[in-house]
């Protein structure tokens, strides 16, 4: 009896996104892994709520299970999701009135003292809770130009504006973000 | 206190457990609406089957004929109707019409008839 050398296909993400359209869910749980972190973390800072993120990450992924067909490659599903999150979000949003602020269980670990940790988490908290409080324009123009890095025509795009509109936005919520948080540390106080 | 960029990103992720719950979620709905939908087609399917059944049945019902009620007296048939040829009168010569009935005239046995004082009593005398 020979030995023969087990051959292992080698699988592109192309593959992931063309085994997906057939209707293979292993393969669309790996496409769901590969963008979980981009859907569900610019869902928690716009509707500031971790359950209420954690609806909407489920109906992008079921809107993007849906869609499959109409990607030609992976590279452009990403945008597709933040265009949708940021659309399923205002739509959650509306659905349930003011947005409930909830500062979620994090995985940041900060060495230094006790006493630096608990300061750094009430300053996340804080900002946190402030940008439930923007305009959902300003939010999402922040949440991804400034939280998930995009670049200014990227976010355009995806919040089917100008640039120039984005980069007015990005300024204005900054500086209403910034006066938010110093009443809510008034307010703390 | 300024919200500047690294404080923005520094922002905590989610845990772990958050995004396999949404995971699970996402692949519960998909395996729960597959579902559906094959339990739609299979009722689909058996809904046409149904109507095709019935229109083969009914199909069949009206090629085949139908018994009608018993035969108990049959109508006469009615007469052939024939239409009699309509005949050709020639216009012959007359100086022809002798010969011509003569040439055309059946070999036929001369009969001569002799007719006696009794009535019942005739005489036929044929001639070759």
């Amino acid at each position: 009896m020979t030995n023969c050398p087990s051959i292992v296909a080698v699988e592109g993400p192309a593959d992931v996104l063309a085994r997906a359209r057939r209707g293979d869910e292993t393969a669309f749980e790996e496409l769901m892994r590969m963008h979980e972190r981009q859907v569900l973390r610019t869902a928690l800072r716009l509707v500031g709520r971790l359950e209420d993120a954690q609806d909407a990450a489920q109906e992008v992924f079921l809107r993007l299970y849906r869609k499959l067909r109409v990607f030609g490659s992976l590279s452009e599903i990403r945008p597709w999701l933040y265009r949708v999150t940021v659309n399923v979000c205002y739509d959650l949003a509306r659905k349930r009135g003011r947005l409930a602020t909830e500062f979620p269980a994090g995985e940041v670990l900060v060495e230094g003292s006790q006493e630096q940790q608990i300061r750094l988490d009430q300053r996340r908290e804080l900002l946190a809770e402030a940008l439930t409080y923007l305009p959902e324009k300003e939010r999402a123009a922040i949440v991804l130009r400034e939280i998930e890095g995009l670049d200014t025509a990227e976010v355009a795009e995806i919040l089917g504006s100008t640039p120039a509109t984005v980069r007015s936005q990005v300024s204005t919520g900054r500086a209403r973000l910034r006066e938010v948080v110093t009443r809510l540390e008034r307010r703390r106080k | 206190m300024m919200p500047d960029d690294f404080t923005l990103r520094d922002l905590p992720e989610p845990l772990e457990a958050s995004y396999e719950a949404v995971r699970r979620g996402v692949l519960g709905e998909i395996r729960r609406r597959k579902r559906v939908r094959n339990a739609a087609r299979m009722v689909a399917a058996a809904a046409a089957c149904v109507l095709l059944a019935v229109a083969g049945l009914l199909a069949l019902r009206q090629r085949t004929p139908t018994a009608g009620p018993p035969i108990l007296a049959r109508a006469p048939e009615a007469p052939a109707f024939v239409v009699p040829a309509k005949a050709v009168h020639k216009r012959l010569n007359p100086k022809h019409r002798a010969i011509r009935l003569l040439a055309h005239a059946p070999a036929q046995p001369l009969v001569v008839r002799m007719q006696t004082d009794d009535p019942n009593v005739v005489i036929l005398w044929m001639v070759d």
